[in-house]
């Protein structure tokens, strides 16, 4: 089975919705039992946020939540967004 | 596998970039003065691996230095990772093996390191250049010394085993009449411990004077100023212990009941002789500079009167308070003379500030009259539709301390501006004659942008563009040509071969 770029970019988005989907866990098994938020406060009331162009997870609810610009979408959500008749009317190579 | 979906920025301007960097003869808009001669060097971090918990500080990303090399109108872009033993170990396990923030408690089993805390720096807050090195400093660890041309990390540097405490501050002083550099280790015996050890290292690099103090309690120590006859430490209300540490928290709390100390110790004196000031609650991260007037001593230094980073909790459970992270430069003056243990303190102007202040560092330790630092200014355009709904700083400016002038420069409106340099149009030119220079994040098009502006008139002369984001910085330095040993190579020799025929 040969795989082209519009194939390859829609297995990638398959691979990042399922990641997603995964609840918030640390990557190394190496979470202390107590700890400042984590162990007190459930993952919903965090919130993505931004202080000084410094990105961090905001328990306070006092921080400024961080929103994305439009258009710096990853590529894999990019492409998941168009048809296949648009992605190759803007993307003609294969 | 490395997964940053579920971190702070998955997406947009502060997702990971995870590269190394080499752009020759960058593009560039405008005209770059030709007296400069030297680099750019910024020094920061973003996550090679995601941290180990999702509530660990930004303060622990790995260590990233860059450089725009600056000579005849033209600029080349250099940027590595440091390569500190954190880096190394991650990279070779795949994964991250250390814990939250300054705390070796909560790290990967199989990496314990709690005697030795300073393996796990990440070298990632700030550039220094002293007797002709360039070292790369975070406040937990020893600088980490850093090739000039290469950037490649040559390791930790002790000073000939002089250098004994087992930290080093990002923000040593260089005496601009001495040219000693004053530098200093807190919690300089192992994690929590009291001690504040500071150093005098000659032009030549070699450690002349060791002062060993006691500090009021256990905090942070980020900055210090300096006089001609005094170096002095602010401690404020960031507080830790051993037992915060064994619970697996982050190095830091709050707690807004602890006074603000400013300790004095003279230089021709020894660590015995320290003086300590005491006064309201208040946090001094940074300062902007010194000087002694009589039997006054003069400091100024933007001032918050609460916690700016809201990463760090506070210790009484109180939500982060946006209005008390607010800084406003302020003037400090304490009277040498009295027997007393207050002082005075002026808010010089109600204006936020952004804490990344700078002066001319030849006016370092002596009466000065301009601060530079950047701003959000509301007065400017902002594109949200392009740039995205946060808040942006927007511009630089320079504050007059002998009339209260402004002068303002504007970056643009998709831009946010990180920390200002000065630099001064020749070693004789007069206070405040040169270039302010900086980087600034262009939030529309995802590319840094080096901005090069006229210091007196705060209009922009030049601004050189990268083609992508690059990691923001925490601090960064201008050294010239005569202070570091650049070379003027564009790119390292070619060694390959050559057809001949």
């Amino acid at each position: 089975m040969t795989l082209n770029r519009r194939g390859l970019l829609k297995r990638a988005t398959v691979g990042v919705t399922a990641s997603a989907t995964l609840p918030l866990l640390p990557t190394a098994g190496s979470a202390a039992p107590v700890h400042d938020h984590a162990s007190t406060e459930s993952t919903e009331c965090r919130q993505r946020a931004l202080h000084q162009q410094v990105p961090y997870f905001d328990y306070s609810g006092g921080g400024e939540v961080y929103v994305a610009p439009t258009g710096t979408t990853r590529t894999a959500d990019y492409a998941a967004s168009l048809t296949d008749e648009e992605f190759l009317r803007r993307h003609w190579f294969r | 596998m490395v997964d940053f979906t579920q971190g702070p920025a998955p997406k947009g301007y502060f997702s990971p970039l995870r590269f190394e960097a080499d752009i020759y003869d960058c593009e560039v808009e405008g005209s770059i003065p030709k007296e400069l001669n030297g680099a750019f060097i910024r020094v920061g971090g973003e996550y090679f691996y995601p941290p180990s918990r999702p509530d660990d500080s930004p303060f622990s990303t790995d260590g990233f230095i860059s450089s725009f090399r600056i000579r005849d109108g033209l600029v080349d872009f250099k940027a590595r990772w440091i390569k500190t033993p954190r880096f190394l170990n991650n990279l070779n396990a795949r994964k991250q093996l250390y814990g939250v923030y300054r705390n070796p408690f909560t790290a990967d089993p199989s990496n314990d390191y709690a005697d030795k805390p300073f393996l796990g720096t990440v070298a990632n807050t700030a550039p220094i250049a002293h007797h002709g090195k360039l070292y790369a400093l975070k406040e937990d660890a020893h600088p980490f010394e850093i090739d000039p041309n290469t950037l490649e990390t040559r390791g930790p540097w002790n000073f000939d085993g002089k250098y004994t405490a087992q930290t080093f501050s990002a923000h040593p002083k260089v005496d601009p009449v001495s040219g000693e550099m004053i530098c200093y280790g807190y919690e300089a015996t192992g994690l929590c411990t009291d001690d504040l050890w500071i150093y005098t290292v000659s032009p030549q690099g070699k450690v002349t004077r060791e002062y060993k103090v006691k500090v009021p309690y256990v905090s942070t120590l980020h900055d210090m100023v300096l006089t001609q006859k005094y170096m002095i430490f602010p401690v404020y209300g960031y507080v830790t212990s051993m037992e915060r540490l064994r619970a697996g928290q982050l190095h830091w709390a709050f707690d807004k009941n602890m006074p603000t100390y400013w300790g004095f110790v003279p230089r021709d004196g020894d660590g015995s002789d320290v003086r300590w000031f005491k006064g309201p609650a208040s946090v001094v991260m940074h300062t902007i500079n010194a000087f002694d007037d009589g039997n006054k001593v003069i400091v100024d230094a933007p001032i918050s009167d609460g916690n700016p980073f809201p990463f760090f909790p506070q210790v009484d459970g109180s939500p982060w308070s946006p209005q008390l992270a607010r800084h406003t430069i302020r003037r400090l003056v304490f009277d040498m003379a009295s027997t007393g243990d207050t002082y005075q303190e002026t808010i010089l102007d109600p204006t936020d500030v952004v804490d990344l202040a700078r002066i001319d560092d030849r006016y370092i330790s002596l009466p000065y009259k301009y601060v530079y630092s950047s701003m959000a200014d509301a007065s400017q355009p902002y594109d949200a539709a392009r740039a995205g709904p946060n808040r942006a700083v927007n511009s630089y400016f320079r504050y007059d301390l002998s009339n209260g002038e402004w002068r303002k420069y504007f970056a643009g409106d998709v831009h946010n501006l990180q920390e200002v340099t000065f630099i001064p149009r020749s070693a004789t030119a007069p206070e405040g004659d040169g270039w302010l220079i900086g980087t600034a994040s262009n939030y529309a098009d995802m590319r840094t942008e080096l901005v090069i502006v006229d210091a007196i008139e705060m209009q922009e002369l030049a601004r050189v563009f990268l083609p992508f984001r690059m990691t923001p910085q925490v601090h960064a330095r201008w050294y010239n040509s005569t202070e570091l040993p650049f070379s003027d190579a564009v790119m390292p020799p070619y060694r390959g071969r050559v057809q001949e025929s």
